[in-house]
């Protein structure tokens, strides 16, 4: 019985991941930031430009509560930060990809550096927001 | 004296059992010991039907990475005190169809092994040997990669070889760039074909899973950012 | 073909980082706290130049968004046949959206 018993294994296997690895926990906030931002440019699209050609009246209305409104008002700050940490490990990726980082603890340390960056600017945009 | 360990191991026999359970032994503690010290304990003195893989017991064959604590590592170097516990949990390697116990089928892993030609084909036309510089460059980029044992402890740790099953992992990835960037291959062109492909170069992410696990410490994302960007050197004429 | 659009996507990347940057800049934080009027808008579109930097942004955007997303489809197993049917999709929904998006920038350019 040539492989029979590989072939009764292959029904099974591990799927135990790299729990404690910043890289991979990067790359999967990367992601998830990711899909919201796809999800968000899209509805922000459709939105804009069809309250923009249905006039004055309903694009003033929309965007006094979208600017307005506490609860958009918090998904704003929440918006910003993703898209603050889409962009900053963006910018880490774009590095490796020039050849700038690729070790395992340089990738690290960039990390950790673009999330300080990020939390500076994330705090000081909310301050700004709250017109301090 | 120290403690005995606690070692909690993976146990699945896919011809008798219908799902995996774990069993624990207790294993005494001894100076330097290793994993696989304490998996050839359990073999000869609490349960001899316990199957695991070692040849050479000094990471250069390759053959003993397993699951522990988490990580994929080589059995034979990996130090029991390095885990900073006493408990220690024996998994087999993720991403392989399991054959028995902590025994893998590395079939998978050496098809795409296979698929870039790991060998090396000299030019036919060259009448005088091409000299690459012991010092240069590409010389020392290369003699790092080269280290790989093929132990499979990268590809058991990549999340894209988890979700795509054609995805030809940092080994193979790695390989084929050493003899990519090597002046003197024949078939450079060839090859790069072969790993720009959606399931090549293109899968990879640069999480660094490869590079953390890896015995020999390569960094196989090097190496595949350099086959990135010579796949788009090729796209744009560049790269012959 | 993704060597190309990898490329196209890093460019993307790049020129997303700066004009993303200067798009929430110049629309939420020159008057924080201020709801934007339709007026403004219309006063802003009078500059071509920002008709044009609004559009690429549009287009950048949605490329470097739907391209993105084929790439989490492509992370997992997939047919020859599903990866045509996906990506035949993306591209619909990509030119659709960015058809509306310019569609809605001219008309209100145009509403002076």
């Amino acid at each position: 019985m040539p492989n029979s018993h590989v072939m009764s294994a292959d029904a099974f296997r591990t799927r135990s991941q790299m729990w404690d690895a910043t890289g991979m926990w990067a790359w999967v906030l990367h992601r998830i930031t990711g899909l919201g931002l796809v999800f968000y440019i899209i509805l922000h699209t459709i939105l804009m430009a069809g309250s923009l050609l249905s006039g004055k009246e309903d694009f003033d209305s929309t965007l006094s509560i979208l600017m307005g409104h506490p609860v958009f008002e918090f998904l704003d700050i929440l918006l910003l930060g993703t898209v603050l940490y889409h962009g900053l490990n963006g910018i880490r990726i774009l590095l490796f990809d020039i050849g700038i980082g690729v070790r395992v603890r340089t990738q690290k340390d960039l990390f950790w550096i673009f999330m300080g960056v990020g939390a500076i600017l994330w705090f000081w945009s909310i301050l700004l927001k709250l017109g301090w | 004296m120290c403690k005995p360990l606690q070692v909690k191991v993976f146990r699945f026999n896919p011809e008798s059992d219908v799902a995996p359970k774990f069993d624990d032994f207790e294993v005494p503690v001894f100076d330097n010991m290793a994993v696989l010290d304490v998996v050839i304990h359990i073999q000869n003195y609490l349960d001899r039907s316990l199957s695991f893989r070692f040849s050479c017991r000094i990471g250069m064959c390759g053959s003993c990475a397993m699951y522990v604590n988490g990580r994929a590592r080589l059995a034979c170097r990996t130090q029991v005190s390095s885990l900073k516990t006493r408990d220690i949990t024996i998994m087999p390697l993720p991403n392989f169809p399991i054959i028995r116990d902590l025994v893998v089928d590395m079939e998978p892993f050496f098809d795409k092994w296979k698929k870039i030609k790991p060998y090396y084909v000299p030019k036919r036309e060259l009448d005088e040997p091409v000299t690459v510089q012991p010092n240069s460059n590409e010389r020392e980029f290369i003699d790092d990669m080269l280290d790989c044992i093929s132990c499979g402890c990268c590809y058991s740790a990549c999340s894209m070889v988890a979700t795509n099953k054609d995805y030809l992992g940092p080994a193979a990835l790695n390989r084929a760039y050493t003899l990519i960037a090597d002046k003197r291959d024949a078939i450079r062109v060839e090859r790069l074909k072969v790993v720009d492909r959606s399931y090549g170069v293109w899968r990879c992410h640069t999480q660094f899973n490869c590079a953390e696990v890896c015995p020999k410490n390569i960094v196989p994302t090097r190496s595949i950012q350099n086959l990135k960007r010579r796949c788009v050197l090729k796209k744009f004429g560049i790269f012959k | 073909m993704h060597a190309w659009t990898w490329v196209l996507q890093r460019i993307s990347a790049v020129i997303l980082i700066i004009a993303v940057g200067l798009h929430i800049g110049f629309l939420h934080f020159s008057n924080a706290g201020e709801a934007l009027n339709y007026g403004e808008i219309v006063a802003r579109l009078k500059t071509p130049v920002l008709i044009v930097f609004d559009i690429l942004l549009l287009i950048f955007g949605l490329y470097h968004a739907l391209y993105g997303l084929y790439s989490v489809f492509l992370d997992f197993d997939s047919g020859k046949k599903e990866r045509v049917v996906v990506l035949g999709l993306l591209v619909c929904v990509g030119l659709g959206i960015v058809g509306f998006g310019i569609f809605g920038l001219l008309c209100t350019a145009r509403s002076l």
